[in-house]
């Protein structure tokens, strides 16, 4: 219980979550466990150590998603997402922080594989693989506007703020993204912008590929987030910001292209979110045979017994949904948009309660920074806002599932 | 028939696991024989022809037996195959090593680390680091054992049996001795000691090591011990490590300061008779098994202790 | 030179392991199962003798049921080029291992075999020592360091009290200690690859070998458990308890 059924999984998913979890158990659990003061170390650059994404990069973690070709790895392509799922799950399991900036780098890879053109690809992933602190973002989130863009309204009022002109064989940027995950230290970002005014997002929103040392680009803060805290989320200021005109990926229709991102992704969100219940449960589970309270260990109280059970119950819920989910992405099944909100919507909030149970059974402990346990609670409550909102993403089921009426009466004002 | 017993020895003193084997292969049969193999080891056979219940020593004696190889001194037992029923030495390394090869010459299956000897054929041993332990029933007509040592008494001594030279023919040179580095100390043997006193990754260094536990190992009288990680992390060198895959060791008192209790650790010391355990988490398995346990620093724990011994 | 590594499949070492509520055999359902953690360190020290153009082979065997090849994958994804599986259901001792082991290495000519030295789950420390015994090799075991030079591998060996180190003439055999190296993560990139590279596969028939069982085994049973004491509230109270309750202290 509790995991992943192995029968499930192919061989090779085995041997790549035992990888995982030998990883983690060995190096992140420890690092974490042993130095929980790191997390409020206030300059970022420091908070995470170098050796732990070197330790990623032994068992290939870092760059899932650069094709064999350029020396990256192959996933089987029927159960690719599933993959995703499983491993971004076991990393989180030790630390969401650090599954956060793993899996923004197989993300953006599947975008860069798909639209970025041959030299760029040869150019980029070389560089991506050869250093085990090469980050990549995703750079959607603006001051104004997230939601609409998850909805989305296409409507030109909603349109992106950034704005991008070609001049001179260049692509000129304008404008300001917040909430980036990466966004503090990656080295390269895959940044939207509006293109044409004159329509909605869905027809005039382009991506572009800005490398962090161009001109114009400012790195202009880390935000100092609640939980994920090892994942260094940043905002970025374009101040006339020129790259060169192939850095352009997909032309006005970038939101929908980039379909491809969104659905592993909220699948991947779901499936790191896990990672924190099922590190909740393996706590509590153990906090609760060990600790005497009243002359008896805690789990021969049924009221704690009954939380477990709740607990367990939630987890594998969730696990299900995952399961149906990615399989649905992976296939191209028809109600995958809807299943994949679905997923990722449903682990935020079971998750969420399951943390609170495992803060709930730890007694005054679970309230201590030392423990570890009210880690779990701040990690798990970021998972309702990261990659849209709770009320946004049932708006998209059901946007999904009625598309004709659901929601219509909520548009926009005129 | 009998029983051969492999003496374990340095060439000048023979080791007290020796007299341990001797206890457990008495079980096996009452007629009982050592084997010392090795170079000028007359002192050694001396000293085994001592040993109650030893009905006779066998000395064999040649410069390809010095360095205890094991490919020369396997051969030497197999070859004498004929004269026994069952084959035992200590589960030492060196017993550990030659035996099995024994075993396979005379084409019988080994039989490790036996904690107890139930009937001449049926012999018990732990499993899973200590978990489970199986009885089993050997089929083969003649027997090859391995003793853990810490669950037999040492056979006392008595007055001297016959030493009798034994023939051994030289093989190929399959092997040859370049080195042996010998830690020394003057504290007990680790697994023999009354007392052990064993320090885990808690006692941070190998100068604290030193410093904090070497002097009430000393104020005791007893042996350093210490876990893997310990070890691994250079503390100590790895001869001091406690567990399943290290000595077992099963003293009067073991008292084990800033060691978590993983069971691997556990496995080595678990049937010591009395466990005391400090260590600064009180959630540490290793309060688990201790019959006394101590929620406190180490570093000032240990100072108080060595301070409230009469002798301190 | 080419190398041989046996690896075994084995429960994880950090689960602990209980009867049947018969207590007939040892409950082994839904358990993590593992590479044997010697055998991991045998298989990378293979490794980088291959990465060190030492060796130009590493050929992995284990003995087991289809599940094994699950035990080879992971070598081959360590960096082993290609796997055996012997495939038995039936419960195998280090006897007939050594002698299905012998049999492989008479097949596939290798100049040196590397074993863990022991399994964590039979605890038994045999089959490298009798493997090497049926050859006619010499053996090393317990190894914390070797150095291959020419026809002849130095070894330094783990023994009670301190280390030793004996030169063996090749072919040889080597029994591998926790000291050795610290093996690497079968990573995932290698994990994929791994998927095409060759695992044969035989039955112990084949070789004209009857896997027989030399020990019966009468009786299974867990250890009655240690209680745990109780916790003192002092360095001096606990001295006082081991003078005058349990009677260690003289
Ligand atoms: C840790 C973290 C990491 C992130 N990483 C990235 C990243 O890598 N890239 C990126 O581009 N963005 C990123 N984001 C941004 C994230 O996608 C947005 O924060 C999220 O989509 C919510 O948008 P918002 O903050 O603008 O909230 P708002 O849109 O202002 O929402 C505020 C409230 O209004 C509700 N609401 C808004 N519009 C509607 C509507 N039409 N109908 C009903 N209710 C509505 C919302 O549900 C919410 O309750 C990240 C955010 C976090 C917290
Ligand atoms: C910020 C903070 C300030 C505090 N300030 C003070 C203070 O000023 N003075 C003071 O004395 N204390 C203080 N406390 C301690 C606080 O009162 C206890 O932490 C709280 O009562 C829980 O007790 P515990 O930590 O021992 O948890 P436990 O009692 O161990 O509880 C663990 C879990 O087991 C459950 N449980 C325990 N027993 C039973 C049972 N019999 N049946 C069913 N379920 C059971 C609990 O509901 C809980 O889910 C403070 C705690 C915090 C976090
Ligand atoms: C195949 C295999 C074989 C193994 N074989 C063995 C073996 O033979 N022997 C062995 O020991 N291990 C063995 N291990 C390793 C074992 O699993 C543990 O990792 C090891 O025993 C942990 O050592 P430790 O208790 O010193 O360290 P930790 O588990 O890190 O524990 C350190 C303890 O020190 C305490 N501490 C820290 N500072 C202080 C202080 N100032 N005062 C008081 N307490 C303090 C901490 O609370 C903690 O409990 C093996 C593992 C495997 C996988």
């Amino acid at each position: 219980m509790i995991y992943a059924d192995d029968g499930s999984l192919s061989q090779e998913q085995r041997l790549m979550r035992d990888s995982c979890r030998a990883f983690v158990d060995d190096a992140v659990t420890p690092f974490i466990r042993s130095n929980w003061q790191r997390e409020w170390d206030m300059s970022p650059g420091e908070r995470l150590p170098r050796s732990i994404l070197e330790g990623a990069e032994t068992i290939g973690v870092r760059t899932l998603g650069v094709p064999e070709a350029h020396g990256g790895v192959d996933l089987e392509h029927d159960t690719e997402v599933r993959t995703f799922a499983l491993i971004s799950e076991e990393i989180a399991r030790g630390d969401s922080g650090l599954a956060d900036k793993l899996v923004q780098n197989w993300k953006v890879s599947i975008l860069l594989r798909e639209f970025a053109p041959k030299h760029l690809q040869d150019k980029w992933f070389p560089r991506l693989l050869a250093d085990p602190q090469f980050l990549l973002a995703h750079c959607l989130t603006e001051p104004r506007g997230a939601s609409d863009r998850w909805l989305p309204y296409n409507v030109p009022e909603a349109a992106m703020h950034t704005k991008a002109v070609l001049k001179d064989g260049h692509w000129v940027i304008n404008g300001r993204k917040q909430f980036i995950s990466n966004g503090f230290d990656a080295s390269l970002y895959v940044v939207y912008a509006n293109t044409d005014t004159s329509v909605g997002m869905l027809q005039g929103t382009s991506s572009f590929l800005v490398p962090r040392d161009t001109p114009g680009l400012t790195v202009t803060k880390c935000n100092e987030t609640m939980g994920c805290r090892f994942m260094n989320n940043g905002e970025l200021v374009f101040e006339d910001c020129r790259v060169p005109a192939d850095h352009l990926l997909v032309q006005n229709t970038a939101l929908g292209s980039a379909g491809k991102y969104f659905r592993a992704g909220k699948i991947i969100q779901a499936a790191k979110n896990l990672g924190v219940g099922v590190a909740c449960f393996e706590r509590t589970a153990d906090y609760v045979q060990n600790y005497v309270q009243g002359g008896r260990i805690l789990i021969k109280h049924q009221a704690v017994a009954l939380r477990l059970a709740d607990m367990a119950t939630r987890i594998e819920a969730v696990r299900s949904l995952i399961e149906r989910a990615s399989r649905a992405v992976d296939e191209g099944h028809p109600d995958m948009d809807a299943l994949c909100n679905m997923a990722k919507v449903y682990a935020s909030e079971e998750i969420m309660k399951v943390a609170t149970h495992a803060l709930e059974l730890h007694g005054g402990n679970g309230a201590m920074l030392e423990f570890g346990i009210e880690k779990l609670f701040r990690d798990a409550a970021i998972f309702l806002h990261m990659d849209a909102t709770v009320d946004v993403s049932r708006m998209k089921i059901i946007k999904t599932m009625f598309p004709a009426t659901a929601g219509k009466y909520a548009g926009p004002e005129n | 028939m009998s029983v051969l017993v492999l003496a374990e020895h340095n060439g000048l003193v023979l080791d007290d696991a020796t007299a341990r084997a001797v206890t457990a292969a008495i079980l096996v049969d009452p007629d009982v024989h050592v084997l010392v193999a090795g170079r000028d080891c007359g002192a050694v056979a001396a000293r085994a022809a001592m040993l109650a219940g030893v009905a006779k020593v066998l000395i064999a004696d040649d410069g390809d037996l010095a360095d205890q190889l094991c490919e020369p001194l396997a051969g030497l037992i197999a070859g004498l195959g004929e004269r026994y029923d069952a084959f035992v030495a200590p589960a030492t390394t060196s017993g550990k090593s030659v035996m099995p090869r024994v075993a396979a010459l005379l084409d019988v299956m080994q039989i490790s680390d036996v904690i107890a000897v139930e009937a001449p054929d049926r012999f018990r041993r732990p499993i899973y680091a200590g978990n489970i332990i199986q009885t089993v029933r050997s089929r083969d007509s003649k027997k090859v054992l391995t003793i853990r040592t810490s669950a037999f008494s040492p056979a006392p001594s008595e007055h001297a049996k016959p030493i009798e030279p034994v023939n051994f023919q030289r093989g190929p040179h399959l092997s040859s001795f370049v080195a042996k580095v010998m830690a020394r100390s003057d504290r007990p043997e680790l697994t023999s000691a009354r007392i052990v006193v064993s320090g885990g990754r808690g006692l941070g260094s190998a100068e604290n090591f030193e410093a904090v536990l070497a002097p009430l190992a000393d104020a005791l009288g007893a042996a350093l011990g210490a876990s893997r990680a310990a070890v691994d992390a250079g503390f100590v060198s790895n001869d001091l490590q406690v567990g399943q895959t290290g000595k077992i060791v099963a003293p009067d008192l073991y008292i084990a300061c800033g060691i978590s209790g993983a069971i691997q650790h556990l496995a080595g010391m678990k049937d010591s008779k009395v466990i005391v355990a400090i260590n600064k988490d009180p959630e540490a398995p290793i309060f688990q098994v201790a019959d006394y346990g101590l929620v406190a620093d180490l570093f000032e724990a240990v100072p108080e202790i060595r301070a409230a011994m009469p002798a301190g | 030179m080419r190398i041989m590594v046996a690896v075994k499949r084995v429960v994880d070492p950090n689960v602990k392991v209980r009867l049947l509520a018969d207590g007939s055999g040892i409950d082994l359902t839904g358990l993590k199962m593992t590479m044997n953690p010697f055998d991991e360190i045998a298989v990378e020290e293979a490794v980088r003798l291959r990465e060190l153009a030492i060796a130009s082979e590493v050929l992995v065997v284990s003995i087991g049921p289809d599940k094994a090849t699950e035990t080879l994958r992971t070598a081959l994804a360590m960096g082993a080029d290609r796997g055996l599986l012997i495939k038995t259901d039936a419960p195998i001792e280090p006897l007939s291992v050594a002698k299905l082991l012998r049999a492989a290495a008479i097949e596939e000519k290798p100049d040196l075999i590397l074993l863990g030295k022991q399994a964590i789950d039979d605890d038994c420390n045999q089959t490298g020592q009798m493997l090497a015994a049926q050859l006619g090799w010499a053996q090393g075991t317990f190894a914390s360091n070797l150095a291959v030079e020419g026809d002849a591998v130095t070894v330094t060996r783990e023994v009670d009290g301190g280390s030793q180190t004996v030169r063996l003439v090749l072919p040889a055999v080597i029994t591998v200690d926790l000291r050795l190296n610290e093996p690497r993560y079968a990573s995932l990139p290698n994990i994929m690859k791994a998927k095409k590279k060759p695992i044969a596969e035989r039955q112990p028939a084949d070789y004209g070998i009857v896997v027989e069982q030399r020990l019966e085994i009468v009786r299974l049973e867990e250890p009655a458990g240690r209680l745990a004491g109780i916790k003192v509230g002092s360095a001096t109270e606990l001295v006082e308890r081991l003078r005058s309750e349990a009677g260690v202290l003289s």
